[in-house]
């Protein structure tokens, strides 16, 4: 398709930008911008994004916009990465404050406890360096670095450490180089693919032209691919990685209307070259799936074709692989906000995929927290658009992600039976809960991690602690750590909530007998089961047994853990303190006076 | 294409680059006429030009770039 008949996405929003900020309607030029981003971004496009940012907003954030410190370090020139970096951030929502790097200084950046990088306090430090850094004794290279990783691992908030890419020549050494590296990098460091971003870019990730002149590597093109892994690992860091995916029907998941076009009309299946594209669309939203994406339908259309459709042609997607499905004539915001309440996830975990480009327009206008790629005319480019966003990359794959979508349809028969019980109780009682529990483990750490830094919702601290932290949880005697497993008549809900507790410190002589609740938490997926209930009960017999007296619980308020507020008060704690400045709350129960909770699960062994 | 039509066309990439969308550049404009011509922007230039033109330039404008002149040298 020429220019003629398609305009450029992104330079019809960046001219729409223009005239809104004209108009001195900032906001409104930041929205246009900002949608301009959800095509497929080049180089040139960043740079004009960031260019704008700055003259718009005087590089300072936009009102109510989260700012990060944000350091970007290494030998070469990190400068043309920041513009791709600034915009991609806008994109996502945040604004990066970049620290300024003295150029070819960031060892001693690194090592001088007194270097303005320390001073600058990162909450998110990235280091890039390419093959070249190693020069001829690899070896020797790779020593110096592994120092270099255990100092970054303090003080400089999340710390992202990239492998090597590979060159042409030589490529054996720099794999095995990778090996070495990875397997040594201190835990708290998350480890940057460098190798597959550059195998995503293709021949594109090297400019030696732009190495010889600036000292930038790697491309253009490849700093797009770079930045976009860079920032998917830190919303998985963060908790922020996308649960769910919305798709539309007709001309989405198959080509043709099903209301004008017949069952039979329909594109899907080897038949046709459209059908093939559509066939190859829904074996993707599977292996999504299989990953742990909740798949769910929001279409315009009678819900009798719809079902129709998935009944009489023979197409990869089968009606049970969705975990929520609304088939109605309603505005899609509204079914999107109702999607959110019946999977009691939050809309900035949906992405929501359409082929109306009026649809996704007012789905960003609205909904801007949800994501809404913009989708090409041609169906057989949306598997690369969706994968370039990396939406749903996480850092490790558990066996609950995999089981995610068997337990979201348990929960949709639980529901059911809750509609047709008399009472909570009956409903409770009629699930036959039981629940394994016990502490830490190595085999339960990857979940236990997964759980500290997703869960959002029913989360007294939303304390994110490190696979490092918690492997010192495991081993320190004044630490205290729990684990529960819930399974029902409908199935096995998997590894679903934890509690840590450490004990304060004694005196020379005494052990203390005050301990505090350092985090607590529930996955959202079993709220109203009562496990907290039960959970409470093993924290109290298990401190008991330690001879505690005291127990102290504290309440870190944020903007999604609101429905925890009165956990503590309900179990009976008083509240000792409220910090004006964070309204972080901190409560106190008497161990004599704790109560044993009510609930309907039965326990059995440790897990 | 005239050299005042390749000149609209580089002023255009500046606008974009620079986010000065009122700028207007003669074959004359230079480093020293735009506070925001700096080393980053200098190569944002020129990656814009080559884009725009189908072009390669030479890693010596990559680096130097100093006026529009230099660059309508560059252009078929």
């Amino acid at each position: 398709m020429n220019e003629a008949t398609q305009p450029d996405y992104f330079a019809s929003a960046l001219a729409r930008a223009r005239t809104r900020r004209a108009a001195n309607d900032i906001p409104g030029a930041l929205r246009e911008l900002r949608s301009g981003l959800d095509g497929k971004v080049d180089y040139l496009n960043a740079v004009a994004v960031a260019s704008f940012l700055k003259n718009t907003t005087q590089n300072n954030p936009p009102a109510g916009w989260p700012a990060v410190h944000v350091a970007l370090i290494g030998p070469d020139s990190v400068e043309l990465l920041k513009p791709v970096f600034r915009a991609l951030a806008f994109r996502d929502g945040w604004w990066p404050i970049f620290y300024d790097a003295p150029y070819g200084a960031w060892a001693q950046d690194i090592l001088d406890p007194n270097s303005g990088l320390r001073a600058f306090k990162p909450e998110a430090t990235f280091i890039l360096r390419s093959w070249r850094a190693a020069g001829a004794d690899a070896e020797i290279y790779l020593r110096d670095e592994l120092s270099l990783a255990t100092h970054a691992s303090q003080g400089l908030g999340m710390v992202f450490w990239p492998g090597f890419d590979l060159p042409r020549e030589n490529t054996k050494t720099f794999v095995t180089l990778n090996e070495h590296l990875r397997a040594d990098l201190p835990p708290d460091i998350t480890w940057v693919d460098l190798a597959e971003a550059q195998s995503l870019a293709g021949e594109d990730w090297d400019d030696e032209r732009l190495w010889q002149a600036v000292k930038q590597h790697p491309s253009a093109a490849g700093s797009i691919v770079l930045v976009e892994l860079w920032l998917a690992l830190l919303r998985a860091r963060q908790g922020r990685v996308r649960k769910v995916l919305v798709t539309d029907l007709d001309d989405t998941l198959w080509g043709g209307t099903v209301g004008e076009d017949g069952v039979d009309g329909l594109h899907i299946g080897k038949n046709t070259p459209d059908g093939e594209s559509r066939t190859a669309f829904q074996d993707y939203l599977i292996s999504l799936k299989n990953r742990g994406v909740l798949l769910t339908v929001c279409s315009k259309n009678n819900d009798a074709d719809a079902l129709e459709v998935f009944k009489r042609r023979n197409m990869p997607l089968k009606r049970d692989d969705f975990a929520a499905w609304i088939v109605n004539w309603n505005d899609k915001t509204e079914n999107l906000r109702s999607l959110a309440k019946s999977l009691n996830v939050s809309l900035d975990a949906f992405v929501f995929v359409d082929n109306d480009p009026a649809e996704r327009a007012r789905v960003r206008e609205t909904l801007p927290e949800v994501a809404v790629p913009e989708l090409s005319s041609h169906p057989s480019e949306w598997i690369a658009t969706l994968r370039n966003r990396r939406f749903f990359d996480t850092l490790t794959l558990t066996k609950e992600d995999a089981n995610r979508h068997a337990a979201y349809q348990a929960n949709q028969q639980r529901a059911a039976m809750a509609a047709s019980s008399t009472s909570l109780e009956d409903f409770l009682r009629g699930l036959d809960m039981v629940c394994e529990h016990g502490p830490f483990t190595p085999d339960n750490f990857a979940r236990v991690e997964q759980l500290l830094s997703r869960t959002n919702q029913w989360n007294l601290t939303t304390r994110r602690h490190t696979r490092a932290q918690l492997d010192a949880f495991r081993t320190n005697p004044n630490v205290l750590t729990h684990v529960f497993h819930l399974r029902d008549r409908f199935g096995d809900n998997g590894l679903v909530g934890l509690w840590i507790a450490t004990q304060r410190p004694g005196s020379a002589n005494t052990a203390s007998t005050d301990w505090e609740i350092d985090s607590f938490l529930m996955s959202c997926r079993v709220i109203g089961r009562g496990l907290e209930q039960f959970m409470f009960n093993t924290l109290v017999e298990t401190l008991r047994k330690r001879g505690a007296k005291h127990l102290f619980g504290t309440y870190i308020p944020t903007a999604k853990n609101t429905q925890v507020a009165g956990f503590f008060p309900k179990l009976g704690f008083q509240t000792t303190s409220e910090k004006a400045e964070d309204k972080t709350q901190t409560f106190l129960l008497t161990m004599v006076a704790a109560k044993s909770q009510h609930h309907y699960i039965s326990q059995t062994a440790a897990c | 294409m005239t050299r005042e039509e390749k000149i609209t066309r580089l002023q255009d990439i500046f606008r974009d680059v620079l986010d000065r969308p009122e700028l207007r550049i003669t074959e004359n404009f230079s480093v020293a006429d735009c506070p925001e011509w700096d080393s980053v922007a200098t190569v944002q230039i020129v990656l814009a030009v080559e884009a725009a033109f189908n072009i390669r330039a030479p890693t010596e404008v990559v680096a130097n770039l100093r006026s529009v002149r230099q660059l309508l040298e560059l252009l078929p």
